[in-house]
């Protein structure tokens, strides 16, 4: 360590080994206080509360799939079908809500069994049949896209009052969604890195055969990193109906792209066992306040895409050079 | 030993893998406060037996008996009856901490599901005291050395309160200080009362270490007794006289033209350079034990992991070796040790296989003759006896022998022919049958003109196919043996022991090599 003078600073009266362990997180978020500073420099717009306070909000519905992903390709998997998962979850509530707020515990409970019974599918799929995740989830993202368009290519349904009021209320000042992203954050951290489960995700993740050894009960480990991804996607797909009020069958096509943008920014390794839940947070908040920058100076949606493939590009040569170091 | 006081014991253990034996009617008992010393040549069935104990792998037949009780073992059942191993390979994820694995599989153990971390800190440096390493809890397993990789393991071994602790070879990925504070370390656990079983083929190290030896050979157990009872010598001679049937002896290489010369080839920062010649017509046969060093030579020589200095010559000419294209050049030919990986592309079918080295040949203006490539194929089957004979079947679904004969043929049927063919194991996995067509290729090799490298763990083999021999230990040439000379036990002493003088010392002191 002595002789890399540019990291002994860090070592020296830090608790190295976590700054070392944590190095991708807090790459993920320096780039998130960059990109706060320059946006809040260079745009009036965005040095008033509202608006920042809207970015939050616009990050929860990718900020939820993000962490969905983030629980199977930190166990080594990749699940491609989150989008659709989204989108049928979104569509079946919208159309058991059908307008009525006595149907919602009925509609929010259909979506996330929808959810639950996908994430068993892609679980045994790739235990239990043993097709490559990539394939098998493919498969999936298909067949799911296929059931919402023949259901309806116009959007169905109509969200119920209180349930898109969500969107807009708040509880003493604090909007209740950035609550429910708090706790729903709160509650992955505490499952990645305080549970057995957690620990175990990272290991199956890191070296599968490791952790077999260890004991670990690998394949029943990755099935249910699939069906936790299913779950947590279908709830993704709620929270965006309270903004859309409709449910729509092309409601989850781009998600998935930017879900695997936010995963990979926020310094998870897509080769599994490394990355941590504070990162996808930053990851998805990066991609929300680039996407509100690029809006409110009015640059186009091309452009921005742009941007975002430089920073992935860079950010995974930075990871490189620590690998190899 | 009486079977009540044994902690765990083997009974009868057979496991087959596809064809092949790997165990035969194997029993042991480790007992408490004991050090019981597994030994046997490669290949004598060692670490199937640990998989076995450790319930990574199955038995076909036979029970494990712990305290007397037949147990089914899984890795946590394992585990749970107290059963620890400290794997040659570590078997510890690499991007956690040094906490986290000291604890995977087993952070139930605190009721809930979630973690008490200041108690599993408490342990885990308790754990780690004891055995005197000084390891950051939070540092990454990643960046720790071999050593403290395996110290973590016999700190995660202690945490689950193991009774019995299997070490698998420490000796072929450490040595020196690192191996004689692992040694301390064994010593203290078995004054503790833990029964260990110690896998090695270093023999100097049964005699400074264990109480109990037993000898494994092709599977089988050859000898169980106590340590007092045994010498050097005679561990030797338990472990050798493998019979491998007659064969028609080659007539003796002219030795007139050299067709490769090693001139001090350096491999690595701790080893001697390595300098020897190679005739044409003539097979040299590389014998040492795994992890001496003789795979890091193939690679040198195929390109595959260049030399760090030190010079090639190909029929006295400097040859530049620094990727696999430029040993095919020069008539280089490299067959490795994992011809699934490295040897084959499994899913093509033989005809690709066979004709991947050759579609130069097969072409003209950049497209590949359907034609020619279905004549090749099907003359190389036939000349090499690959059954089945049909070229379009995928190369994965023939038996380990075919597929060796496949990758052998591969280059054997490449224009021009190679002058230096050098054969990693040719023969590791393959049934006897298949195994005698690989030497009758040999024979073919040499009889044509081309120099033949045989790196081989069989030692049988090695005398049986080489005009002469090298032995290597320790990544060191240290010794040749010509054809009159050879004799396993000659052989198996230079690649145990080292160098000669090296013999009296640690007869002597009894001290690790």
């Amino acid at each position: 360590m002595s002789s890399q003078p540019a990291l002994s600073i860090l070592s020296v009266g830090w608790p190295s080994h976590w700054v070392k362990r944590q190095a991708r997180t807090l790459l993920a978020w320096s780039l998130l206080i960059f990109l706060y500073v320059l946006t809040t420099v260079l745009s009036e717009t965005f040095r008033s509360p509202a608006v920042v306070t809207e970015t939050f909000k616009g990050a929860t519905f990718v900020g939820m799939a993000a962490a969905a992903e983030f629980f199977v390709v930190v166990a080594g998997g990749i699940d491609l079908s989150i989008g659709s998962v989204a989108t049928i979850s979104g569509m079946t509530a919208a159309v058991l809500m059908n307008g009525r707020d006595q149907n919602i515990p009925l509609a929010v409970g259909a979506a996330l069994g929808v959810g639950l019974v996908v994430g068993v599918i892609n679980g045994l799929l790739v235990t239990w049949v043993k097709i490559t995740p990539f394939v098998a989830t493919f498969g999936m993202l298909y067949v799911l896209q296929g059931v919402a368009y023949s259901y309806s290519v116009n959007p169905v349904g109509q969200a119920a009052p209180t349930f898109y009021n969500l969107y807009e209320d708040s509880i003493a000042g604090v909007p209740v969604l950035l609550l429910v992203m708090a706790g729903f954050w709160g509650i992955c951290w505490y499952v990645a890195t305080q549970t057995a489960f957690g620990k175990h995700l990272y290991a199956v993740g890191g070296d599968s055969g490791a952790a077999r050894l260890a004991g670990v009960r690998t394949t029943r480990v990755s099935f249910a990193s699939y069906v936790v991804c299913s779950v947590v996607a279908a709830a993704a797909g709620l929270l965006e109906l309270t903004q859309t009020y409709v449910g729509t069958p092309d409601l989850g096509a781009t998600l998935l792209l930017t879900t695997i943008t936010a995963v990979v920014i926020g310094g998870v390794s897509l080769f599994g066992g490394q990355g941590s839940v504070i990162g996808v947070l930053g990851g998805s908040l990066v991609l929300a306040f680039l996407g509100q920058f690029f809006d409110s100076v009015q640059v186009n949606a091309f452009f921005q895409q742009l941007i975002e493939g430089l920073i992935i590009l860079a950010l995974l040569g930075i990871y490189r050079q620590r690998v190899k170091r | 030993m009486k079977a009540e006081r044994a902690l765990v014991s083997a009974r009868g253990i057979y496991k087959h893998y596809g064809g092949i034996r790997a165990l035969a009617d194997v029993s042991l008992d480790i007992g408490s406060a004991e050090i019981h010393a597994l030994v046997g040549e490669n290949g004598a069935g060692k670490s199937t037996l640990v998989k076995i104990m450790t319930g990574a792998e199955k038995q076909d037949a036979g029970q494990v008996l712990v305290d007397g009780r037949e147990a089914q073992l899984t890795p946590e059942k394992a585990r749970e009856l107290g059963i620890g191993a400290v794997y040659q390979e570590p078997s510890l994820v690499p991007a956690m901490t040094v906490l986290e694995n000291v604890f995977l599989g087993w952070e139930q153990r605190f009721g809930l599901r979630l973690l008490d971390h200041r108690r599993m800190r408490r342990e885990a440096a308790a754990a780690l005291d004891n055995i005197g390493a000084r390891i950051h809890l939070e540092t990454e397993v990643a960046t720790l050395s071999v050593a403290d990789r395996q110290l973590v393991e016999i700190a995660r071994a202690l945490v689950l309160q193991a009774r019995v602790l299997i070490f698998d070879e420490p000796s072929a990925v450490l040595s020196g200080v690192e191996l004689e504070r692992i040694f301390r370390v064994i010593k203290e656990l078995r004054a503790h009362g833990l029964g260990i079983l110690y896998i090695s083929h270093r023999l100097a190290e049964i005699f400074e270490l264990a109480d109990r030896a037993t000898v494994l050979k092709d599977g089988r157990v050859v000898a169980g007794r106590p340590v007092n009872e045994l010498t050097m010598e005679g561990l030797i001679r338990l472990m050798v006289g493998r019979e491998i049937g007659a064969r028609r002896l080659r007539p003796e290489a002219a030795k007139d033209k050299i067709v490769l010369k090693l001139d001090k080839l350096a491999l690595g920062h701790d080893r001697e350079p390595i300098s020897f010649e190679l005739h044409a017509g003539e097979v040299l046969g590389l014998a040492g034990l795994v992890g001496s060093g003789r795979t890091r030579l193939a690679n040198a020589l195929g390109g595959i992991r260049p030399a760090r200095a030190g010079a090639v010559l190909r029929n006295g000419r400097p040859i530049r070796l620094k990727r696999p294209s430029d040993a095919i050049r020069a008539g280089i030919v490299v067959i490795p040790e994992d011809r699934k990986r490295e040897g084959l592309i499994l899913a093509h079918s033989v005809r690709e296989n066979l004709a991947l080295a050759s579609l130069k040949e097969l072409s003209t203006i950049g497209m590949v003759s359907a034609k020619a490539e279905r004549r090749l194929a099907s003359e190389a089957v036939k000349a090499f006896g690959v059954r089945p004979s049909a070229i379009d079947v995928a190369t994965g679904t023939l038996s380990g022998g075919n597929q060796q004969k496949v990758v052998l043929g591969k280059w054997l049927v490449r224009k021009p022919a190679a002058e230096v063919v050098v054969l990693d194991e040719p023969t590791r996995g393959v049934d006897v049958g298949a195994k005698y067509e690989i030497y009758n290729l040999i024979d073919e090799l040499v009889a044509r003109g081309s120099g033949v490298v045989l790196i081989s763990s069989e030692l049988p083999e090695v005398i049986a196919m080489s005009d002469r021999v090298l032995v290597m230990s320790a990544g060191n040439i240290v010794g040749e043996l010509e054809r009159g000379e050879l004799s396993e036990e000659r052989i198996l002493r230079l690649a145990v022991l080292g160098r000669e003088q090296e013999l009296a010392t640690s007869e002597g002191g009894g001290h690790a090599v």
